[in-house]
């Protein structure tokens, strides 16, 4: 697997926990949402990274009170026709405006990618062979959206129409994320 | 009628590149025809069971003539010599090589045409009243709002990988030309209590297996609301309609298992969580889209006209055409034409390369080069000066097209079934040719009155046959071709699923069992009943008393 941010290959420094290993006391780690739930405050270290892992059938909203302790969420595709996850992270991203990294993992296509930044996916696992050439070339095939509220994270900020007009607390929250 | 700004136009052109960029893709062998089938289908192109078959947009069923010309050059550059007109009033191509398709692609954006999500699980083509902006009674013109939903549609970023296809219609006026409530959505303009436009919004009505008309969840929202609201319901649906089994994945399953009230709150919750600022339509944008839909300069004209009125006189087959086909137009001294592509025997939504640019030439020539599809596989002339109805009806007859039949037992509609189509179990177009030819005296047709006769050949029923006054559904048994017949449908603003009559007929005894149907009614009406209120006052026992005597 590869991890690949803002269009480029990077080092993945997080690490899957299965539910049944032990919690590591300190680095970058994502567990399940499963797990996440039944864990008490002072179960986890304070000086480690948490990422949660959900599946597409569950209700990203209720994660709104832990988003303090969350760095990551990580969204899943079971098929790659299963578009829940444009919604959840649409919600998470655009809603509850949740600050920290959204990753995609699953069996996503690359024809899927940029509609997935446009709602706020930030980092995707890649299993497939890919090169960046590809992933460039695909991913910023279609240069033109009719839905400007949805340019979130897309630090590309390719032209849309204002037909609609964006939330301006999105706007910040653009510029907040392309800065970050 | 609607024209690309540069936008529009760069989108379209940006999307044809990238669907290159996709075939070429799947042609190396990089993408695996499962990956490439969402990808194709999204661009209108399906794999049937002869060959590719590439299904064009047709925006609300309106086109000018160029682009009808683009249509006929398409059919017969790619194609052979013919296109199919649908029930959500596009066009079929049935013969394109996979190779060629990004090159009509780009011919059709010539025209400010294309196929974007024609098919697949996304928001489809939106469709709306064949008469709008001319018919009498209309709150307004659905079609800015139609194309706002286009756009706002197009590659949607969140809703174009849902469970299931998702269909929207758009009715303006009281009368449903739309047939809204057998839509996933049905948006229908009317006006409140303080008289102002706004949407009553159905959702949850579908025909296929399983057949409902769709439920009120909003009486009346505020014009500017609606792409926020449409777009409530599109993240409740993503968010909760099955997955798990492709039959039950529309959104009507959903709100059948929800219920009205529990599917309503959550859409409600939904719409009150997204906040008021995220989908705000601009008005400037509105009123630029409303701007291309003003109505044309007619003419100020008397109604009655003497030219019209001599050529009646004088020729034996003009008047009953202009009784039938013609439309009373909402401006003095015109007629909403209606052309008929359901001549004796033919096969029912299709024309020829030839009797396109014919109709395209009228289009130009007397209706402010317009003209529209209509979901009962028809086409309109909907701006025609009286005094060159003749004119038109002659031209139309030289080129097949001037069948008086609009509305009555031989207007067909009816799916390509087994001849074209990989998912039917029955051919239907022959039914549909064999009811024609034996309805085939006009003066019988216009003595049955209006019956709209509609032919699915398979459960997925996109002949509309659970819309049908008289309803034909093939299936097959043991190899062979078997035909249900379901009485009382109606897609109109009194929507009704038909229910079935009792056990199925074979190729043969289908259009006995049609005739009888036929023969009972008018035995039984009243003066002046149509075949639908006739069904509504007597219910189907005389009709099946009689059709199972007999056969």
């Amino acid at each position: 697997m590869q991890l690949i941010k803002n269009q480029k290959f990077v080092e993945d420094g997080w690490v899957l926990i299965a539910d049944d290993a032990p919690l590591p006391e300190q680095g970058k780690i994502i567990i399940s949402l499963e797990r996440f739930n039944s864990l008490a405050a002072s179960d986890l270290s304070p000086i480690v990274h948490l990422g949660v892992s959900v599946t597409s059938a569950d209700d990203v909203s209720l994660l709104q009170g832990d988003f303090d302790r969350l760095d990551l969420i990580r969204l899943n595709f079971p098929a790659f026709t299963d578009g829940r996850a444009f919604s959840q992270a649409r919600i998470l991203r655009h809603q509850l405006k949740f600050k920290g990294d959204i990753r995609i993992s699953g069996d996503f296509i690359l024809d899927q990618v940029h509609f997935l930044e446009k709602c706020g996916v930030t980092s995707f696992e890649v299993v497939d062979e890919v090169t960046l050439d590809d992933w460039h070339r695909v991913t910023q095939s279609l240069n033109y959206s009719y839905q400007p509220g949805y340019s979130l994270a897309d630090t590309r900020m390719r032209r849309s129409r204002p037909a609609i007009t964006a939330d301006n607390e999105d706007q910040e929250l653009v510029a907040e994320l392309s800065a970050a | 009628m609607y024209r690309y700004d540069e936008f529009d136009a760069a989108f379209v052109r940006s999307r044809v590149a990238q669907f290159r960029d996709q075939v070429e893709r799947r042609v190396k062998g990089e993408l695996t025809e499962e990956k490439f089938r969402p990808l194709r289908l999204m661009n209108g192109l399906y794999l049937q069971l002869h060959a590719y078959m590439l299904r064009v947009a047709v925006p609300y069923g309106t086109m000018n003539s160029r682009q009808l010309r683009q249509l006929a050059f398409i059919a017969d550059k790619y194609d052979k010599g013919y296109g199919h007109f649908t029930t959500r009033q596009n066009i079929q191509f049935n013969w394109p090589k996979l190779s060629d398709v990004p090159d009509i692609l780009d011919h059709l954006a010539d025209v400010e045409m294309h196929a974007i999500q024609t098919s697949g699980n996304c928001i489809r083509n939106v469709t709306a009243d064949h008469w709008a902006g001319v018919v009498d009674g209309e709150v307004e013109d659905p079609r800015p709002v139609s194309e706002l939903l286009r756009q706002w549609s197009s590659a949607h970023p969140e809703f174009t990988f849902l469970p299931r296809k998702f269909k929207i219609a758009v009715a303006g006026a009281e009368k449903d030309r739309a047939a809204i409530a057998f839509h996933d959505i049905g948006i229908k303009i009317r006006r409140n209590e303080q008289g102002d436009p706004g949407y009553e919004i159905l959702v949850g009505g579908g025909m296929g297996r399983t057949p409902i008309v769709g439920v009120t969840v909003r009486e009346w929202l505020p014009k500017g609301e609606i792409l926020g609201y449409i777009e409530a319901i599109m993240r409740v649906y993503n968010l909760h309609g099955r997955r798990d089994n492709k039959y039950k994945a529309r959104i009507k399953i959903l709100v059948l298992e929800l219920g009205k009230e529990e599917f309503t709150r959550q859409v409600e919750e939904e719409y009150a969580r997204m906040g008021e600022t995220s989908v705000q339509v601009d008005p400037a944008e509105i009123e630029r889209i409303e701007n291309y839909f003003v109505p044309p300069h007619y003419e100020q004209l008397n109604d009655a006209d003497p030219v019209l009125a001599a050529a009646e006189n004088d020729n034996a087959g003009f008047a009953p055409w202009v009784a039938q086909n013609v439309a009373k137009h909402r401006e003095p001294g015109y007629g909403i034409v209606n052309v008929s592509l359901k001549p004796t025997g033919g096969i029912p939504g299709d024309a020829t390369s030839d009797q396109m640019r014919v109709v395209a030439d009228l289009a130009e020539n007397f209706s402010f080069d317009e003209l529209r599809v209509t979901h009962e596989q028809n086409l309109v002339l909907p701006h025609v000066k009286k005094s060159d109805l003749f004119e038109v009806w002659k031209s139309l007859v030289a080129a097949g097209l001037a069948t008086a039949n609009l509305g009555l037992v031989s207007d067909i509609i009816c799916c390509p079934g087994l001849d074209y189509c990989s998912l039917a179990t029955a051919r239907s177009i022959p039914v549909a040719q064999d009811i024609s030819n034996h309805f085939s005296e006009l003066e019988r047709q216009h003595e049955i009155g209006e019956l709209k006769i509609k032919i699915s050949g398979c459960i997925n029923a996109c002949g509309h046959h659970h819309a049908g006054h008289i309803g034909i559904l093939g299936l097959e048994k043991r190899g062979e071709e078997f035909y249900q017949v379901t009485l009382g449908g109606s897609g109109d603003e009194n929507a009704q699923v038909g229910e079935i009559i009792g056990p199925g007929f074979s190729r043969t005894e289908v259009i006995g069992a049609v005739d009888t149907i036929v023969d009972t009614y008018v035995s039984l009406r009243n003066e002046n009943e149509t075949f639908l209120e006739a069904y509504r006052r007597v219910g189907p026992k005389p009709f099946k008393e009689a059709v199972y005597a007999t056969h």
